[in-house]
């Protein structure tokens, strides 16, 4: 469902060059759930993006369902990311002014659809991420477990076809991390959701099929198998 | 869209709410300060139009002499004996309909209820004065008895309330008037309402008239067919400014000085003056206005920039550059909107409280002028402010790089 084709991305800081991705190769095939692994600064995160229609390489091509999306303007992305791609950030990126159904229905207010199916479809995901009861609170009033559940009900509101999260759990303690990781790998067992975690822990990282691992702008190894649950 | 557009934009208004107040002040300041001076100003002018408009458009008045016409009170400079209109020029003039006089006369008055004798002013009407151009005399409204007959031989007088007051009389009383016992057929009643003794009256103050047929007045003074102010209508198809030419021109021809009053010119004058006033002071408040739209400007431009991580996360969830455009140009729209109306209600309650002032000091019923126009015109015209003010941040915020804005701390 997702290919790159030797992606390369480039970020220019005044005099320097920082070659974040430096020709890189990768295939998520439907279903699958992919852990990215690699030490700090590797282009993880920039990897992420590019997958998700965050950001367009500078070289190479990226096939989102056999498309090639490399040339498409903001509004061509703009609507990829509303249709197929749910993002979990590491510091939840909640709207603090909004309530928790508000944060969750956001996407569907750029889609152009009701408050009411808005609302009731929100309502019906944070029951499943197992908030049914603070709908009204706001990012404020919530734990830091509480307001990554949320996001992750955000990211799936659209129904998107792959779920991208970025050290989902970098900020929670390791059991809170854990429950948010049983929810992730849930989505992937349950609805066969394609799921991408950008994460430091090897212990999430277990929860992945196969783990890929970053150094310098590069994968390393190919792809290896996930440990544990697989 | 739009609605969902203005609850989200209403809720980042509230989460900033000291700052998004101070703002909205800034524009509820300019809006006032619009509101407040257009509809006094226009309550000023209507007021004083309104005055000139009841003598009627095709209506000519001559004075004799040369008066700057641009002071009030033209029926008090006609009590200088020396000058007089001769009536029967008038009637000869081209265009001239129907014609009426008014020969004012500071005369001896002695009553009962007077010590002594005074010196008053006594005006006396030719007939046409009451049934075609009675508006001159706010309609001369008796309330107390009723008025003169013309064709009657006895000397009957009508009053104006204050000087009947003065002179201990009422209606049925006598007067003694340069020698001759007048009885008082009626007391005037001026509505306050209508400006009875208002600054802007063309004859002056009515409650202090003595008002009489013209005949008894010549029957008393002698000298027959003068006028110290005279009337004229002209017909409906005629050019009133041409006949006012022709008037003047016709007293020339007899060395009588005169000067012609027409309503237009009237109002031309009152408009032009006043107009000019009202866009000097339109454009100190719109100064104050633009003030308000430059805080707009710098509210919007702070909210992007604290809100940039909030633009990734809508443009991360799907959120397209003209959403985001749309979004906060909303947010500025309502930020002017808010302030237009509490402006536009500061603005009315300032200048109804203001008018007070006005009205005493003028000592005439004053009445700022709302127009549907201004109201609805200032409301607007502050959405348009605000939003307009929002452009520039606005267009910022949409073309954030969504990656740039996620990474911003
Ligand atoms: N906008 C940018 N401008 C300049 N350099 C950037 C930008 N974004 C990323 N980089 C650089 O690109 C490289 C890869 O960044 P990236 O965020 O992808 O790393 P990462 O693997 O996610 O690291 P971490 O584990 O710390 O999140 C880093 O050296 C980073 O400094
Ligand atoms: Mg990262």
């Amino acid at each position: 469902m997702v290919e790159l084709q030797n992606v390369a991305k480039q970020y220019k800081m005044g005099e320097t060059t920082v070659r974040a991705l430096r020709g890189l190769d990768l295939n998520i095939n439907d279903g699958d759930f992919v852990a990215i692994v690699g030490p700090s600064g590797s282009g993880k995160s920039t990897l992420m993006h590019i997958i998700g229609a965050l950001d367009i390489p500078d070289e190479g091509r990226v096939l989102l369902d056999g498309k090639d999306i490399s040339d498409y303007d903001e509004n061509e992305l703009a609507d990829l990311r509303g249709n197929k791609v749910g993002f979990v950030f590491q510091t939840f990126n909640l709207i603090h002014t909004l309530s928790s159904l508000d944060n969750v229905a956001l996407p569907l207010t750029f889609h152009g659809i009701g408050k009411s199916e808005r609302e009731e479809r929100a309502a019906e995901l944070l029951e499943m991420v197992g908030l049914s009861d603070r709908l009204t609170h706001k990012p404020a009033e919530l734990s830091g477990g509480e307001q990554q559940r949320v996001s992750i009900a955000r990211a799936l509101i659209n129904d998107p076809d792959i779920l991208l999260a970025d050290e989902p759990t970098g900020n929670l303690d390791s059991d809170t991390g854990k429950d948010i990781m049983e929810l992730i790998k849930g989505l992937n067992r349950d609805r066969g959701m394609t799921i991408v975690v950008v994460t430091h822990n090897p212990r999430d990282a277990e929860y992945a099929d196969s783990i890929v691992n970053m150094i310098d702008g590069k994968i390393s190894n190919g792809e290896s198998e996930g440990g544990g649950d697989g | 869209m739009l609605l969902d557009y203005l609850i989200l934009s209403w809720h980042s208004i509230r989460n900033r709410s000291l700052r998004s107040w101070l703002t909205i002040l800034g524009v509820v300041i300019g809006v006032t300060a619009i509101v407040t001076l257009i509809s006094i100003g226009q309550g000023i002018q209507n007021s004083i139009l309104n005055e000139f408009e009841k003598v009627g458009y095709n209506t000519v008045t001559v004075l004799p002499g040369n008066f700057d016409t641009q002071r009030g009170g033209f029926g008090n400079a006609s009590t200088d004996r020396s000058s007089y209109l001769e009536r029967g020029i008038i009637e000869e003039v081209d265009g001239v309909k129907v014609s009426a006089a008014i020969r004012s006369e500071n005369l001896q008055v002695i009553s009962e209820g007077l010590e002594g004798q005074a010196f008053l002013r006594v005006s006396g009407m030719s007939p046409e004065v009451l049934s075609d151009f009675d508006d001159y005399f706010e309609g001369f409204p008796v309330a107390e008895g009723e008025r003169f007959s013309f064709e009657s031989e006895e000397n009957k007088v009508v009053l104006g309330s204050d000087v009947a007051e003065d002179l201990g009389v009422s209606a049925g009383g006598k007067l003694i008037i340069e020698g001759e016992e007048f009885t008082v057929s009626g007391i005037l009643g001026l509505d306050e309402e209508n400006g009875s003794s208002g600054q802007f009256n063309f004859y002056g103050d009515l409650d202090n008239g003595l008002f009489l047929p013209l005949s008894s007045l010549e029957a008393l003074y002698g000298n027959k067919g003068k006028a110290s102010l005279v009337l004229a209508e002209v017909y409906e198809d005629v050019d009133v400014a041409e006949v006012a030419d022709k008037i003047e021109k016709a007293y020339s021809r007899v060395n009588t000085a005169s000067t012609t009053i027409t309503t237009e010119e009237i109002s031309n004058r009152v408009n032009s003056a006043l107009g000019t006033i009202q866009i000097a002071l339109a454009g100190i408040a719109a100064i104050s206005l633009l003030v308000g739209g430059i805080g707009v400007m710098n509210t919007m431009y702070t909210a992007v920039l604290e809100r940039t991580r909030e633009i990734g996360v809508m443009k991360a969830v799907g959120a397209k550059n003209g959403q985001i455009l749309g979004l906060f140009l909303t947010e500025s729209g309502l930020l002017g909107l808010v302030g237009g109306a509490i402006g536009m209600l500061v603005g009315v309650g300032l200048s109804l409280l203001a008018s007070r002032f006005i009205s005493q000091a003028l000592s005439a019923p004053f009445t700022p002028s709302f127009g549907p126009w201004l109201l609805i015109g200032a409301i607007a015209f502050s959405f348009v402010l605000g939003s307009i003010s929002g452009v520039l941040p606005a267009r910022q915020a949409s073309k954030l790089q969504p990656v740039e804005a996620l990474r911003y701390e």
